[in-house]
């Protein structure tokens, strides 16, 4: 029993930290969208408009069948119900991971294990303390959403459900972590599981023939919930269903495997492969390639679905001039209507390149923390070349996600008839670059000056900043508040021109950003973790 | 006379309130085996991460054949380096990591890097991963020496290795140095370095606190005489000579500093059976800086 409390104790303290910020930055997000909701539609009128606009096809492919938005609850599930469940998702499966198979890869586990515990007996109490942490992300959202003035009921409803996703991907890396015997594969696999359950999503809300696929995915099942309005408590068994089975494949998957090996365990002594290993700018290329293909391949296969979808709304924003006046009041220039679109939805792209620059970094970092970087700086490598190297190839590689992106984009565009041309679509994601240099050059000043807290403090400002320039228009904050995001600067390419100045001087930042923490590196003692 | 290998002068590094090392002094000739002494915390990590810039001293410089230790660029063309905890890219096969650090370094010679795989008993097919501490570190020492570098820093490289492929480190240890290679040996294991080095050092929290040649070591320490007498003991209290005395069984042990007269004088009056002298080996000289 002692040991057993011993292993929930060690597990909690791994995990415990993410587990309160995530928990903490949902309710923030929580009690924003609460706000925007009543500066955004402040009476009953302007809530009835939305929840006519909001069951329009286009706008339901993107963003869901709207639930009870004329009350601030449904509307957040709304706008903000997939991105509440995929922050809980995400953390779970990293949290998973990090205690089902990073211990293992870190051959800490089996100090765990040799006191007395099954290893089938501390994976349930591992899963038991990421569950504890799902619950901990559910009451952030409950809380937030009652103190924002939501039922009670409902507010619950949708805090168990979140809690319940984060519980189901949680199963899922539990499971991926048994079959991949490295930390990154496991958790590669758990997150393109999410990434289908989203593209589920999408498709069953395209159109209702296909709204049965809802039952196919977690995602649908918040809708299906219906929270705020009938509370169907009885959907939140689905959630209990799935972790339950996918929980108990996973320990059955335990017992039958030795520790430090999985299940779909790569050759221990493969042919060896002596490309890109000349130098160290060539290595950190090779290292990184894995997991570039995988935000590529992420990236298209999202951009493609969209631009297959791009005529539908082009065809329902020509049709309906009330809603064109109202895409108009927000600031989209319709005068052509498939650039106006695509610019609007470009600043999402720098959000999501300025993540994969972070996690970039990140990696460099890694290579600093686990000390293997020791190996290139003690030969006649100086510092500055490796560290210049990354910023280069990080450049180089959020350039070439832009490009693929908006390959896609054009091409699943194309595949439906559409007339947005391949220019057009290539500009509209390049245009965020200057941002993501920015947040780049960021990432690498901490890495000099303060190398503990590289991805960490990037994510967060520039998620922070991605925030601020969504909602700050709408809560009608100052324009000297909105305009220290620097996502505020990008001009809506290609329905108006490229921001030249704002790029240059963000550009310009980054790379001094960069140059400074280049100057910090050099300086200071190797961190380990 | 020859450039030194290894220079330090004034070498400092303070971690915050912590003093690592303090105002090291140090000449390590070409073509010698140093020893490095002293206890977990002594310093000796710390040395060595300064003499390869992978830390910034807090005062004093360091020269790697007279090339400042801060000049990377030039000074790591003549030395390599084996740290206490070798980490590896998991996902790499030892072939692929040696393939990897010779192309950083650049000058190696291919038959001796076999050789060293060989002589090691290293698989280099494998994945890093599946490698055990012994053999991450065999990885490290091959890479270490492959290049056949002017300077080897080795910190603590044997720890993870058995018996047996300690003493092929030892005889390729001994191959470098007759090639006029220098090894800075960082080590607890005092019989490595007893059977290994010419020099050696003795750190003690962060302050060297003795340079000799093992030889003169010896001579400036004690020497250990066994008595096994025939009754009483003599009073062996008041000489200044004597440092330890124990009790043994039918005799005692003393070890003397200096010169043995007073000693013999004192035990000419009872009758001895047996007296042996020993030199102290050097976990005894070690233990009397502590």
């Amino acid at each position: 029993m002692g040991t057993q409390l011993a292993v929930v104790r060690l597990s909690s303290r791994l995990v415990r930290r993410g587990a309160v910020l995530v928990a903490l930055g949902a309710a923030v997000y929580v009690v924003v969208e609460a706000f925007s909701y009543e500066a955004a539609y402040p009476d009953a009128a302007s809530r009835a408009r939305l929840a006519e606009f909001g069951d329009e096809p286009a706008v339901r492919m993107l963003s869901g069948i709207p639930y009870a938005v004329d009350t601030v609850g449904g509307f957040v599930v709304w706008d903000g119900g997939p991105f509440l469940q995929v922050l809980a998702g995400i953390w779970a499966l990293i949290a998973t991971v990090r205690l089902l198979r990073a211990e293992e890869d870190a051959e800490r586990a089996e100090l765990v294990l040799a006191g007395p515990v099954t290893a089938t007996r501390a994976v349930a109490l591992q899963l038991g303390v990421v569950l504890a942490g799902c619950l901990l992300i559910g009451t952030g959202v409950t809380a937030a959403l009652a103190a924002s003035g939501a039922q009670a009921a409902g507010s619950v409803a949708v805090g168990l459900a979140v809690a319940g996703f984060g519980a189901a991907f949680a199963a899922v890396a539990a499971v991926t972590s048994q079959l991949f015997e490295v930390r990154r594969r496991a958790v590669g696999a758990a997150a393109i599981a999410l990434g289908l359950a989203f593209l589920l999503r999408m498709v069953s809300n395209s159109s209702d023939e296909r709204a049965w696929v809802a039952w196919a995915t977690p995602f649908g099942w918040m809708d299906r919930l219906r929270a705020f309005g009938e509370n169907r408590w009885w959907v939140l068994g689905l959630h209990v269903g799935l972790m339950a089975v996918l929980a108990t494949a996973a320990l059955v998957l335990r017992s039958r495997r030795d520790i430090g090996t999985a299940l779909l365990a790569s050759s221990d002594a493969p042919r060896p492969r002596l490309r890109l290993l000349g130098s160290p700018v060539a290595f950190a290329w090779r290292s990184s390639l894995g997991i570039l293909a995988a935000w590529a391949a992420g990236l298209v296969l999202y951009t493609f679905v969209l631009g297959t979808l791009l005529v539908t709304m082009t065809d329902f924003l020509t049709e309906d001039p009330s809603y064109r006046a109202a895409l108009e009041l927000m600031g989209v220039d319709l005068t052509e209507v498939t650039q106006g679109l695509i610019g609007v939805m470009g600043v999402l792209y720098g959000l999501v390149f300025a993540l994969y620059a972070a996690w970039r970094v990140g990696a460099a970092r890694t290579e600093e923390a686990t000390g293997r970087l020791e190996h290139l700086l003690t030969r006649p490598v100086p510092r500055w070349r490796w560290f210049g190297g990354h910023a280069v190839l990080t450049l180089v590689s959020a350039a070439l996600l832009a490009t693929v992106t908006g390959l896609a984009l054009w091409a699943g565009a194309a595949v439906v008839g559409s007339d947005l041309t391949l220019a057009d679509a290539v500009a509209s994601t390049a245009n965020t670059l200057p941002v993501v240099v920015l947040f780049a050059g960021l990432a690498f000043l901490v890495l000099g000056a303060a190398p503990r807290l590289t991805v960490g403090l990037t994510i967060g400002l520039a998620a922070l900043a991605y925030v601020v320039q969504i909602v700050g228009p709408m809560l009608e904050w100052p324009s000297y508040v909105v305009g220290l995001s620097p996502f505020h600067h990008l001009a809506p390419v290609p329905a108006e021109p490229y921001a030249l100045v704002a790029g240059l001087v963000m550009a310009g930042l980054g790379v001094a950003a960069a140059l400074l923490g280049m100057a910090a590196f050099e300086r200071r003692d190797l961190a380990g973790a | 006379m020859d450039l030194p290998a290894i220079s330090t002068h004034g070498l400092t590094k303070h971690f915050g309130p912590v003093v690592a090392l303090q105002d090291l002094d140090l000449e390590v000739a070409q073509g010698e085996i140093f020893g490095y002494l002293g206890p977990n915390g002594a310093g000796k990590s710390t040395t060595i991460r300064l003499l390869l810039n992978l830390i910034r001293p807090t005062a004093g410089s360091a020269e790697i054949m007279g090339i400042p230790a801060r000049d990377v660029a030039r000074a790591h063309r003549h030395v390599t380096y084996v740290p206490g905890d070798v980490a590896l890219w998991p996902q790499l096969t030892g072939t692929e990591i040696l393939t990897l650090l010779g192309n950083v370094s650049g000058g190696v010679d291919a038959a001796y890097r076999d050789e060293l795989v060989e002589r090691f008993q290293l698989d280099p097919t494998k994945r890093a991963r599946s490698y055990s501490k012994g053999n991450r570190q065999k990885v490290a020492l091959v890479a270490a020496f492959m290049t056949r570098p002017d300077v080897l820093l080795l910190d603590e490289p044997t720890a993870g290795l058995d018996p047996l492929m300690e003493e092929e480190f030892q005889r390729i240890a001994r191959d470098a140095t007759a090639r006029g290679q220098t090894i800075f040996l960082s080590s607890h294991i005092l019989d490595e370095v007893e059977d290994l080095c010419d020099r050696v050092g003795i750190l003690r929290e962060g302050h060297l606190v003795e340079v000799a040649a093992l030889e003169e070591l010896r001579r400036m320490h004690t020497t250990v005489f066994e008595a096994i007498v025939d009754g009483e003991l003599p009073d062996l209290s008041g000489l200044r000579s004597v440092t330890v005395t124990e009790p043994i069984p039918g005799g005692v042990r003393v070890s003397v500093t200096g010169s043995p007269a007073e000693l013999l004088t004192r035990l000419a009056s009872v009758p001895v059976i047996q007296l042996r002298s020993h030199e102290p080996s050097l976990e005894e000289i070690f233990l009397t800086y502590y």
